[in-house]
């Protein structure tokens, strides 16, 4: 250790973190990317599956009133019994989807924040995790990644982001896209199934506890009122994503949706990732691809 | 090579400064950078992520089979569900196509519980470099990945459409003089073995007439899930689906790869391991 590294007057710049593999941190040399650290960003939010003071039918006691999708299935046959649902609904669940895109904005702000107090460039390499504490009533979303300077270029005023890095990120370089920012939506549709869902999907009514048949429905069929659900879920997070991309591309989008079961039907969770990527110089038209075979062994 | 590739990340970096107009169409996809370089080269691009889903219920009681059937007996219930399953997915999904030539990569997920039958699908729509007008055709939906889709190319071949076949079929509730026959010995299960035989019968050949209805010359890269269901362990299901694929050229494009030889340390070769 020399004297100066003592006195903390070293004029060597200080080492760095970085969450590249070796391989990836080999590949953004060549890209000219310097990583200077390892960023986070978190929020936790307080999670309620079915929202506090929310009313679904818009009146009642509930404070919220059900905002953006919404399709209701009344009940063909009248009153029957009290155990005979009168309607079914569709409902985007708009405050369980608020609260996870805040969740997402705190974490992105407090990732680039730190980036740019270490005057990065842009981050890469960003892995998201969302994560369920304490029986579903905590929810957690976190954002890591290698912040990066770039030799020789001004710093943008907001640090470019990406999931990608290593090759993948020198290829779409290469290709004419630039990284601009991670693209995340989520949708959450709730379903209180309809009579005639009900029926579909257990195949019986009943009144007063006895069976009294189909109700004239034909069972076998599409369910129409999950499909639309799951449809519009779908559909919600699309527009939402496209929304963000403001002209731009959306790379590399991964769609997971997840289906949650519960007393009134199920509710579905969707959620797309991706990487927002500009264009920057035209995509020269590419050879047609040889094809080859590999010599090995196995 | 290395000083090109950081005066594209500078530039990549300065463009981040300029915005895209507001007019311009954002496109989404799932797929990866190679695979759009290998779609590019083809002279296609990308234009929408695109989804397609049907729930379709499953008549209570299908999965019962009452004592004293003689062989095994299927069950069309279950089998028709999953098939107007498909079907309406694919349509759905060929909606969502507005103008685009097809939809390539697609990710098929089924799901069978006890009343429902769920088929989701998830895919990205391509179209011709830079075409502005509506393709004129039926849009044909492929679970081949892009590499698949530029080898069928060059091969002179072209994907119709995704093409599907299911088969329930109930193994019959055998006596108890047969149960106890089996006890204790490894043996056949003629009667599970038929009605696995039944189900792939059946559920191929529904695959089959359905790229004989599209003029199909043969399909490939067919998927197969069986098994016996979850909920109902007495019935064997059979599901397969597939690429349904038409020659386009006046014959089939005889492909000649150029050999590669990998030099790296990790391929072909195996040290440390002396017998």
């Amino acid at each position: 250790m020399t004297t100066d590294a003592v006195s903390g007057s070293d004029s060597r710049p200080p080492a760095w973190s970085s969450g590249l593999s070796t391989n990836d941190f080999a590949a953004c040399g060549s890209l000219g990317l310097r990583p200077l650290g390892f960023v986070q960003g978190c929020s936790v939010v307080s999670w309620n599956f079915y929202g506090l003071g929310t009313s679904l039918m818009g009146g009642g006691f509930g404070t919220n009133q059900l905002s953006g999708y919404s399709e209701q299935y009344n009940c063909p046959h009248g009153f029957v019994s009290n155990e005979h649902r009168v309607y079914g609904l569709n409902y985007q669940k708009t405050w369980v989807e608020r609260a996870w895109m805040d969740a997402l904005t705190s974490a992105t702000k407090r990732l680039l924040d730190e980036a740019v107090g270490i005057g990065a460039h842009g981050v890469i390499g960003i892995v998201d995790r969302s994560i369920h504490h304490t029986e579903n009533a905590t929810f957690e979303i976190s954002l890591s990644g290698t912040a990066v300077g770039v030799d020789d270029c001004e710093r943008p005023v907001r640090p470019f982001t990406t999931f990608l890095s290593g090759q993948k990120l020198n290829k779409l370089v290469e290709a004419g896209f630039a990284p601009v920012e991670i693209a995340l939506g989520i949708s959450s549709v709730g379903v209180i199934s309809s009579c005639i869902t009900e029926y579909q999907l257990r195949g019986s009514g009943s009144v007063f506890g006895t069976n009294i048949g189909n109700w004239g429905v034909a069972q076998q069929g599409e369910i129409d009122q999950l499909t639309r659900a799951q449809v519009a879920a779908r559909s919600i997070v699309r527009d939402r994503v496209r929304h963000q991309l403001g002209g731009d591309v959306l790379h590399g989008a991964a769609l997971t949706v997840r289906t949650i079961e519960s007393q009134e039907g199920p509710q579905v969770e969707t959620v797309l990732r991706g990487n927002r990527v500009r264009v920057f110089k035209e995509f020269a038209k590419m050879p047609t691809p040889r094809p080859v075979v590999r010599l090995v062994d196995r | 090579m290395s000083d090109a590739m950081r005066a594209d990340m500078r530039a990549a970096v300065a463009a981040l400064k300029t915005t895209p107009g507001s007019d311009q169409h954002s496109t989404t996809s799932d797929l990866s950078i190679d695979e759009t370089l290998l779609l590019h080269g083809m002279g296609y691009e990308p234009v929408d992520l695109v989804t397609g889903i049907s729930v379709m219920a499953i008549p209570y009681g299908t999965f019962i089979v009452p004592y004293g059937q003689g062989g095994p007996v299927e069950l069309p219930g279950a089998t028709h569900a999953l098939a107007s399953a498909f079907q309406n997915a694919i349509e759905r999904m060929r909606r969502e196509c507005k103008g685009a030539s097809g939809v390539v990569g697609v990710d098929v997920e089924v799901e069978i519980s006890g009343p429902t039958a769920v088929v989701s699908l998830t895919g990205t729509a391509v179209a011709p470099i830079k075409r502005t007008d509506a393709h004129p055709g039926r849009p044909f939906v492929t679970d081949l990945s892009v590499r698949d889709f530029v080898l069928l190319d060059l091969a002179g071949w072209t994907p119709i459409d995704l093409v599907s076949g299911a088969g329930f079929v109930a193994a019959p509730i055998q006596g108890v003089r047969q149960v106890l026959s089996q006890v204790g010995q490894n043996i056949e299960l003629p009667v599970i073995t038929q009605a696995l035989q039944v189900a792939r019968e059946k559920a191929m050949d529904q695959m089959q007439t359905a790229a004989i209805a599209l003029s199909a010359s043969g399909i490939v890269d067919v998927t197969i899930i069986d098994g016996p269901l979850g909920h109902s362990r007495h019935v064997c299901a059979f599901i397969c689906y597939g690429t349904a694929i038409r020659l386009d050229a006046a014959e089939h494009q005889r492909i000649e790869p150029d050999l590669v030889l990998p030099v790296d340390d990790n391929v072909g070769f195996s040290a440390g391991s002396v017998h």
